[in-house]
């Protein structure tokens, strides 16, 4: 067994919620729009308040076998082949979400920054640079991300009230009038939103103070809950359903409106080098987990040999999503499975 | 790891700092910076003009009579097409991310803006932050016309519709509200009402002698004016409002901030008192009797007295209240006459459809609201409180008029 680093709950912290803040913010709007109009917040509400349950179980479960990812402790649970079977779920799904947000990284990056860069030449580089972070451990991960996080926390709420000006109440009225099924629809999405608290299942062993764990997850959820449904209200109030269900990146463009006084206007180029470090620290973490993941399950001594074969697997993504669009057809499959994974989790928590 | 690696190591890591670069860099010497855009109509193409900053003549100071802009335009079936048109007129290329106001001719606001809008909200480096404004005649004029004061006539532009407060007789429309309202029901577009002229519009008319008119060498427009606004039926420019009425409609908007209402005095009929207008509220309430659509606005402002060209003062009881009765009257006339306007039209520029729509949605899905609007009965409550007059307590009265 190889020495593995620790991480402090407040690490823990920022991580889940750059975790769940995450990618999906420059979207999520628009998402929720399509589905359900003005009652987003709702569905995010209740998508938050579900998965704070869930985070209950994941903390209680992963105390009881501590110094245990989820891949170890599941067959002692289910009996070895069942057991490796929803660990090889999960780790397959890690490397999902990470080979993903790799390349919605690799994409914004292109299209914002780079744009005249081949895109074989951003994602090489960006794979090469991950391989090298998840070589060097979660507890680098876990630093950069505590360095970050506030600054980049503090930057998505000076967005938001930049906006103040432009924001009118009755864009967000009327209430209520979505269809059951499309609400169900959007809870869905939202409980897959915030589905991504399962990483937890992967850090837990590395957490020094696992006691402190279950209040600080929740009340990462909670912060995240807050700044999602900040980032919906503001984005309506501003936009207005019909606009901003019209738009590519919704939040991008209600930071562009930021105005401060005379002075401090056209600072979406530092919210999207905020994003971009969102969207970084997203992809070490997943990579890692994804990498962990498959050390324990195939019972391998190192887990850094493995990074090896494993980080080129977003290149191969490369081919099936091609193109943009197909990117973002990728990130519908992803909230699809991702709901999957999560009532496939909830079931075996209960039985457990 | 030996000394010679570590040393190879460090070499690469400076030379990271040197020799990175944007390889694919625009350098300022090369994009022109377009200010101001205007967009016209010539036949089925559109023609688009375009002001691009000098920065040199910009940097200069006194240039001498040379404006430090230069206005060039592009033609083409679309706006985008006009846009690259321009790339062949102009050795620079067009930078858009500092542009401050954008142009329409009447034109063009007739014919419809929502081929024009689509351009404006896709652009990567147009922002929907950008003023627009629609203009009387073709935006050609207004963009070649060469006020005073400000050497950039885009920005002139820009600053006339932020110090607008100074009366509130024309809106302030961003690209984001225009593209809110084209795309919500229950309120439909207004744009503010620009124009160039030889003198200002109070003037009577200049005498077109002979002399300089008839030379050929037309003289550019020094006076720009931003008064009223053009009212939209879906995308379409159907009517104008003058000032009054787009007070009105601003007042039911809620975007009357500053501005000045007149009213006789109460105490010495044939003199006025002027009103600054401090604040405005206004309260839609949308109410359904009978199976009938009613709707009641609330408004009510504050208001400074700011001069009094009589001898008698106002500031008792009952002479207050009766300056509150007329100023809250004139509020009225004012809304009213946006309603009537509104109504004639059967355009809701009020926005009144989309206070129906949030209070009663079931409804909202069942009417055909553009087809009711005109016939919906509209109630105006309008209220006025007066603070005391800024920094005298009483007019300036002749020694004659004093009483003893």
């Amino acid at each position: 067994m190889i020495k593995r680093g620790t991480i402090s709950p407040r690490q823990v912290f920022f991580i889940l919620i750059m975790l769940l803040t995450g990618i999906y913010i420059l979207i999520l709007p628009r998402h929720m729009v399509t589905m359900v109009g003005t009652d987003g917040w709702l569905v995010l509400l209740v998508g938050g308040l579900v998965s704070s349950l869930m985070l209950f179980f994941i903390n209680r479960i992963s105390r009881k076998f501590p110094g245990k990812t989820v891949v170890e402790f599941a067959p002692v649970v289910m009996g070895p082949f069942l057991g490796k079977i929803l660990g090889g779920i999960l780790v397959v799904y890690y490397t999902f979400l990470a080979a993903v947000s790799l390349r919605i990284f690799a994409e914004m990056l292109k299209s914002v920054l780079l744009s005249d860069t081949p895109r074989w030449v951003v994602v090489l580089a960006l794979v090469a640079l991950i391989t090298w972070i998840v070589q060097n451990g979660l507890e680098d991960i876990a630093r950069f991300t505590e360095l970050l996080a506030p600054i980049i926390l503090l930057l998505l709420i000076a967005a938001l009230l930049g906006d103040l000006r432009y924001m009118e109440a009755i864009r967000l009225r009327p209430m209520f009038q979505t269809e059951p099924f499309s609400l169900l629809e959007g809870f869905i999405s939202s409980l897959s939103y915030f589905g991504i608290i399962i990483v937890l299942l992967m850090l837990y062993p590395y957490v020094n103070a696992p006691k402190k764990l279950t209040i600080t997850s929740l009340l990462a959820l909670a912060f995240a809950v807050i700044i999602t449904m900040g980032f919906f209200m503001g984005t309506v109030a501003t936009f207005g359903i019909y606009e901003t269900g019209r738009m590519a990146w919704p939040v991008i463009e209600l930071v562009k409106m930021v105005r401060v006084g005379e002075f401090l206007e056209r600072v979406e180029s530092l919210f999207l080098s905020v994003w971009l470090s969102i969207a970084f620290i997203n992809v070490s973490v997943l990579a890692f987990c994804s990498v962990s993941g498959w050390t324990q399950l195939i019972n391998a001594e190192n887990y850094r040999k493995l990074t090896y074969p494993i980080m080129p697997l977003p290149l191969i993504l490369k081919s099936l999503a091609q193109r943009f669009i197909g990117c973002l057809r990728l990130i519908q499959v992803e909230f699809y499975l991702w709901f999957r994974y999560y009532a496939n989790n909830t079931a075996f928590h209960i039985c457990s | 790891m030996s000394a010679a690696y570590k040393k190879f190591l460090l070499l690469v890591l400076i030379s990271i700092i040197f020799l990175s670069g944007c390889w694919d860099r625009k350098e300022i010497n090369q994009i022109g910076f377009a200010v101001g855009l205007g967009i016209d109509k010539d036949g089925d193409d559109y023609q688009i003009i375009t002001q691009m900053a000098l920065p040199a003549l910009l940097e200069g100071g006194g240039g001498g009579d040379e404006p430090p802009v230069w206005v060039v335009g592009g033609k083409g079936r679309t706006v985008f097409e006009a846009i690259r048109d321009v790339n062949t007129r102009s050795a620079r290329r067009p930078f858009w991310g500092h542009l401050n106001v954008i142009v329409i001719g009447e034109e063009v606001a007739k014919d419809g803006l929502i081929p024009v809008i689509d351009l404006l909200s896709r652009g990567q480096e147009l922002r929907r932050s950008n003023y627009i404004v629609v203009a009387q005649g073709k935006a050609r004029d207004i963009l070649q016309a060469q006020p005073k004061l400000e050497s950039i006539n885009a920005i002139f532009i820009s600053q006339l519709i932020e110090n607008r407060t100074g009366q509130s007789v024309a809106p302030a429309v961003t690209i984001n509200d225009l593209l809110i309202t084209l795309s919500s029901s229950g309120i439909e577009s207004v744009l503010p009402r620009i124009s160039a002229l030889g003198q200002e519009s109070f003037l009577p008319p200049k005498k077109e002698a002979g002399g300089d008119s008839q030379e050929g060498e037309e003289k550019p427009k020094e006076i720009l004016e931003l008064r009223g606004a053009g009212i939209f039926k879906n995308d379409k420019l159907i009517d104008w409002m003058d000032e009054e009425t787009t007070r009105g409609h601003l007042w039911v908007r809620e975007k009357v901030n500053g501005g000045i209402i007149v009213v006789e005095s109460p105490s010495e009929p044939g003199t006025n008192i002027s009103l600054e207008i401090k604040s405005n509220k206004s309260k839609i309430t949308p109410r359904v009797e009978n199976g009938k659509i009613a709707i009641d606005i609330n408004i009510s402002s504050t208001f400074n007295l700011v001069e009094n060209t009589g001898f008698v003062s106002v500031e008792s009881e009952a002479t207050m209240q009766d300056l509150r009765q007329r100023a809250s009257e004139a509020i009225r006339r004012e809304v009213n006459k946006a309603i009537k306007k509104a109504q004639e039209n059967k355009t809701d520029i009020l926005g009144l459809g989309e206070h129906v729509r949030v209070q009663y949605p079931e409804m909202w899905r069942e009417i055909q609201w553009s087809e009711l609007f005109h016939t919906v009965e509209i109630r105006v409550n309008t209220e006025a409180v007066i603070q005391e007059a800024a920094m005298t307590l009483k007019p300036i009265t002749p020694p004659s008029q004093r009483s003893k």
